[in-house]
């Protein structure tokens, strides 16, 4: 069994539910979901009009948004681990850059695209929090958060750097919003990972970061250590622009390749966060995956996605700080939105809040467009 | 394991529109046919490096949709406003199922691939990979260079490894002669034509990066 050297010492988030992770878990254990109707959209014109948003953080500009978001919850992680090393490094995945630039640019209105690279939160993090450390970008679509993540938990573990702020960010995007109306992934009701009616994904947006850090460092100033990261297993399925491998093959080798990197065998693994966005492709695919590695006896799967929505870059890292919730609570959020399974899928699909008493590995899957997969393994403290 | 550069190739840049269509032609233009033949596509890692790609698709998919009407708008055109659309069309072309990971950032942006990469070659979660480099688009961001650097790195081993530079980390020294960036020294070492010599990057981490061919 691999020895993590990368220890979590600090959590920060904002999301439509909570802006701190306790109250999204308790959110999750309630089974609430943040996915409502905008009046903005239904303004706009779009004929899907349900998303789940941040309604407590309303005092930003709107072309800052993902800056604000990326330094709010940044700034609590950093507290909430209790240092603020200058030599911190900044990796932050995000998936579409900050949209609002690029439509009002489509509208000509005089504006400089420059800001709305994807680059900028961790410029704005960098700058806000006066980190001196390697800064990162990863637009590596709905998994940017994962790789984030996972790269910056490699980063330590090889000794290059000491501490690491990393996660995601998506501030809400109406071309996202569009694009995904368009491809028919969106759902015309609500979001039902996993369900036999299930029919698409929706919108979220949020932000969310860990403070990762070595070891050697957190144990030494005694710092509280929330869990480890043990691995991240990445996979391409070279396969579709926007369709994952149906037989989930390509999902497989990145759960297989998180598992073997981490020295452990598919036993450990005692939960699995999906990526579960409720669209059929996705979530078929997904579930032959699990199925493939672990064969006769899957872990339990929850998908948060029916309460959060889809926060695309910043998915899987709010998706890792539930993981971690799971972990330390030692309790399986449900899948909220999904009262029946489809029956083409053989999981055990966690549907009601869940004790977990031996819990001990976790394991966060993201995917993105054009086949991009990864796994993270999260290890309890 | 050392990680040697296999090859390091500069082909023409991004087509002007930056359409499905458009880059789906480009993309068949500028890959090496050598490259496809070379690669073995389980064990091979994708890392693209860039400035601002998706940012002029974003801005036009938009545009394109409030003329036509959100009904109309046309779905093959989205997933070309991400900035891992390329890294998953090249993924596709080449059929390279490793890694597969998209950098975004200003003018260390390579440097930052090739880090990940070279750990990601030592740790043998791959066993080659392909780096990479897209200029800024022709958009209000910048115009510097527009060719796109390849670089093709390899694990060595089963490789007449004296004839190619080896790439590994190397602790700072901090010489005022040191490239910023790896691109100024993959362009030296293209130019020498891989003659021997050494050629330090310095990088944000706590090591550098050492190019040395003898």
């Amino acid at each position: 069994m691999h020895e993590s050297n990368v220890a979590i010492t600090g959590i920060g988030i904002t999301t439509p539910l909570s802006n701190s992770p306790e109250g999204l878990f308790d959110a999750l254990l309630d089974k609430r979901s943040a996915l409502k109707e905008w009046d903005d959209l239904i303004e706009a014109g779009f004929s899907q009009t349900v998303a789940a948003r941040i309604e407590s953080i309303t005092d930003t500009n709107e072309f800052d948004r993902g800056k604000t978001l990326s330094c709010i919850a940044a700034q609590l992680a950093v507290d909430n681990a209790g240092i603020n090393l200058s030599s911190t490094g900044v990796f932050v995945g995000t998936c579409m850059g900050e949209s609002s630039i690029f439509e009002a640019a489509a509208s000509n209105t005089d504006i400089n695209i420059f800001e709305g690279l994807g680059f900028q939160y961790a410029s704005a993090i960098k700058k806000e929090l006066k980190l001196e450390g390697p800064v990162r970008t990863f637009g590596c679509a709905c998994a940017s958060g994962n790789y984030a993540i996972g790269s910056a938990a490699q980063m330590i573990e090889a000794g290059m750097v000491n501490s690491i702020v990393a996660g995601g960010v998506e501030p809400f995007s109406k071309i996202a919003h569009l694009g995904f109306m368009r491809s028919r992934a969106m759902a015309t009701d609500r979001c039902q990972p996993f369900s036999e009616g299930r029919d698409g994904m929706q919108l979220g947006e949020a932000a969310a970061f860990l403070m990762l850090e070595h070891k050697t460092s957190a144990l030494r100033r005694k710092a509280k250590i929330y869990g480890y990261i043990n691995s991240l297993g990445l996979s391409c399925d070279a396969y579709h622009p926007t369709a994952p491998l149906p037989d989930g093959s390509g999902m497989a080798i990145a759960m297989s390749n998180a598992i073997r990197q981490a020295h452990l065998s598919k036993g450990h693994i005692d939960w699995i966060c999906a990526h579960g966005t409720g669209t059929k492709l996705s979530d078929l695919a997904e579930s032959k995956a699990i199925q493939h590695v672990f064969s006769e006896k899957t872990p339990p799967v929850t998908s948060i996605k029916g309460a959060v929505g889809h926060s695309l870059g910043a998915a899987s890292a709010v998706e890792a700080v539930v993981c971690i919730m799971a972990l330390n609570h030692k309790q399986l959020p449900p899948t909220v939105g999904t009262n029946k399974i489809d029956p083409s899928i053989d999981l055990d699909l966690v549907c009601s809040p869940r004790e977990a008493g031996s819990i001990q590995y976790a394991m966060n899957c993201a995917y993105g467009f054009g086949g991009i997969n990864s796994a993270l393994i999260i290890q309890r403290p | 394991m050392t990680v040697y550069i296999q090859d390091i190739y500069l082909t023409k840049p991004l087509p002007d529109r930056q359409n499905s269509r458009d880059l789906f032609v480009w993309l068949k233009e500028i890959i090496p046919a050598s490259i496809k033949e070379e690669i073995d596509s389980d064990l091979c890692g994708l890392y693209i490096a860039t400035k601002d790609f998706g940012a002029a698709s974003s801005v036009q998919f938009w545009r394109d949709a409030l003329t036509t009407g959100f009904a109309f708008a046309n779905p093959r055109e989205f997933p070309v406003t991400l900035s891992s659309y390329l890294a998953s069309m090249i993924a596709m072309h080449l059929s390279i199922k490793g890694i597969n990971q998209t950098f975004v950032g200003e003018c260390t942006v390579y440097n930052d691939a090739f880090i990940q990469a070279i750990l990601d070659l030592q740790s043998k979660k791959i066993k080659e990979c392909l780096i990479f480099k897209i200029p800024a688009l022709q958009t209000n961001v910048d115009k510097s260079g527009q060719n796109i650097i390849i670089t093709h790195l390899i694990l060595g081993k089963n490789i007449n490894h004296k004839t190619l530079p080896s790439i590994d980390f190397c602790s700072k020294n901090n010489q005022t002669d040191n490239f910023k960036t790896i691109d100024e020294a993959l362009y030296a070492l293209k130019e020498t034509g891989f003659k021997g010599g050494e050629y330090y990057i310095q990088t944000d981490i706590s090591k550098d990066i050492c190019i040395q061919l003898f």
